[in-house]
């Protein structure tokens, strides 16, 4: 405005100034969120393998992709113990007093939903399993009285704190016997090194006593791999390095086997199972998604980019999702709309699925470093 | 029984006999396998690269590197440390995991011991994973999934891998 003297300048500016509201002084507070996870929110554990001892969960809606909050889980972080109800949930943790040395504490920490504020502690005994998180490497009982955690020291133990109560409820040992699957209000199976699993109970007091134990249920040259999904309250699927179904009931005396199948059929052309969570089941349809890829089995731990879709009830692969991007965790909502969630360990990205027609609808991407275990809202409590 | 669980069983069996640890490896029934980790754990650096054997070629600061064929981690020799030393400061594990990989120069199976270096933050250098024969955590012999930092004074804090040659397979 070369033809503007200055005070004219000026007067201009107040003048364009007034003709918008002047920004007024805000209060800075902390966001809360709902009592109880919306279905379609979902919560990503990060072992963060890079920096161990800063593991930590996101908190992801995903319907719009918002990243929502988060928790700390510590050294090896597993994954959260959520309630059915949704409202609370337990983290447990391992830490050290000097960070990376120091003493030793495990910690199981309660949360609620709305803050995800740390609240109370059960200190645990310093033996937590630390590794990569499966499904079965702690778990909550149905009714979210009691957590079981699985200890590898390498003598083999299982943790158990009651919620109730607020406090341990003591270490049981487990020898030659590993991971906790429920298969009842207070039973639980273990997956044992001969290819045998062993059954416990735990009394109303949440001590734990072995029971049955199988025969072994599977050859030990093609194994069932600790990376199950669970399929009613009393059964489980197991998948062998060679893609094998096997369902094992706990309801019995002992562990049994009530189904044998094949994900890939008789003529597998090199199609494997793989990944870290590479299955998903959805409970409402009877319907199994299945992370699969080719490769030999060296490879069954090796991300896939396609999902196929089971009815589990015939056997028969009813569709195809071919994934934008590899995944080696894969999980579903479990509502009537639901979504298929995929990450793969070491890319720092949530994708989402409509897990019906397989179109793909948003990813959310600088999510963390090395994305393991994915834990959907539980939904119809 | 197969090759695995023998190999595993009779290091157990010398881990028994070697270590002080005794009653803890015992309860394992021959699931956990101690390697003798020479030298360790003090090894002076200008000894310690790169520690391959006359009979052996390849670089050992790559995941394709013959005796990584079923490691999981960190390489230690991008770490300060070697196939066989552990990087300064760490204190090497006592128990471990075991593969049997064979040596391309002399087509050999030897049984390699995937010792975990531990007390110091991830290296976070030179990422390798392979699994062959791996097996599922509940069979721990041989499970890379695990964090292997057991057994030590200075926790379960993992930094890097090692790959120590055990003896022939065979």
């Amino acid at each position: 405005m070369p033809g503007l003297r200055p005070l004219t300048l000026v007067a201009a500016l107040l003048l364009a100034g007034s003709a918008t509201a002047q920004l007024v002084p805000e209060e800075l507070v902390v966001e809360s969120l709902p009592e109880k996870l919306p279905p379609h929110w979902v919560w990503v554990n990060d072992v963060a393998f890079f920096n161990m001892s800063d593991g930590r969960a996101y908190l992801i809606d995903a319907d719009t992709g918002r990243f929502m909050g988060m928790v700390s889980g510590g050294y090896s972080h597993l994954k959260l113990g959520i309630d059915r109800r949704g409202d609370r949930f337990v983290v447990p943790g391992t830490y050290y007093s000097r960070g990376t040395r120091g003493e030793r504490t495990d910690v199981l920490t309660f949360y609620a939903t709305k803050n995800l504020e740390p609240g109370s502690e059960i200190i645990l005994p310093p033996k937590k399993y630390s590794g990569l998180p499966f499904v079965g490497t702690s778990n909550l009982t149905d009714d979210g009285r009691f957590m079981i955690i699985y200890n590898f020291t390498p003598e083999q133990s299982v943790t158990v704190a009651d919620l109730e109560r607020k406090a341990l409820v003591g270490e049981f040992e487990t020898p030659g016997c590993a991971l906790i699957y429920p298969v009842g209000p207070r039973r639980f199976m273990m997956q044992c090194g001969d290819g045998s699993m062993q059954l416990a109970n735990l009394t109303a007091d949440g001590r734990v006593t072995l029971g049955g134990v199988s025969k072994p249920l599977w050859d030990l040259d093609n194994p069932a791999t600790e990376r199950a999904v669970r399929i009613s309250e009393s059964r489980w699927m197991f998948f062998t390095f060679d893609s094998d179904v096997i369902v094992v009931d706990g309801s019995g005396d002992q562990p049994k086997v009530v189904e044998k199948w094949s994900l890939v059929g008789p003529k597998p052309d090199g199609w494997r199972l793989g990944g870290l969570q590479p299955s998903a089941y959805h409970a409402a349809t009877g319907t199994l998604y299945a992370v699969m890829h080719q490769g030999g089995r060296e490879t069954r731990k090796d991300p896939g980019q396609q999902v196929w879709v089971f009815d589990v009830r015939t056997r028969k692969k009813i569709r195809q999702i071919d994934l934008a991007s590899p995944a080696t965790s894969i999980a579903v909502s479990e509502d009537a709309k639901p979504l298929l969630y995929a990450a793969q360990f070491g890319v720092p990205s949530l994708h989402v699925y409509d897990a019906l027609n397989g179109q793909k609808l948003r990813s959310i991407d600088q999510l963390g470093q090395t994305l393991t275990y994915i834990q959907p809202a539980p939904v119809g409590q | 029984m197969n090759r695995l669980d023998r190999i595993a069983e009779r290091l157990a069996r010398q881990a028994a006999r070697g270590i002080s640890r005794r009653g803890l490896l015992a309860r394992l029934g021959g699931l956990a396998a101690a390697a003798s980790v020479p030298a360790l754990p003090v090894a002076r650096a200008q000894a310690q690269t790169p520690k391959q054997q006359p009979g052996e070629k390849g670089d050992p600061s790559s995941c394709d590197y013959w005796r990584y064929c079923a490691i999981d981690g960190f390489l230690c020799s991008c770490c300060g440390g070697s196939v066989s030393t552990c990087p300064p400061g760490t204190e090497p594990s006592p128990i471990t995991w075991v593969g049997t990989c064979r040596n391309p120069v002399d087509g050999k199976d030897y049984v390699i011991s995937y010792n975990d270096c531990c007390g110091k933050a991830a290296c976070g250098r030179c990422i390798c994973n392979r699994n062959e024969g791996d097996t599922p955590i509940y069979q721990p012999q041989g499970a890379n999934d695990l964090n292997w930092c057991l057994g030590t004074q200075s926790g379960v804090v993992y930094n890097c891998s090692t790959a120590v040659v055990l003896g022939a397979a065979s």
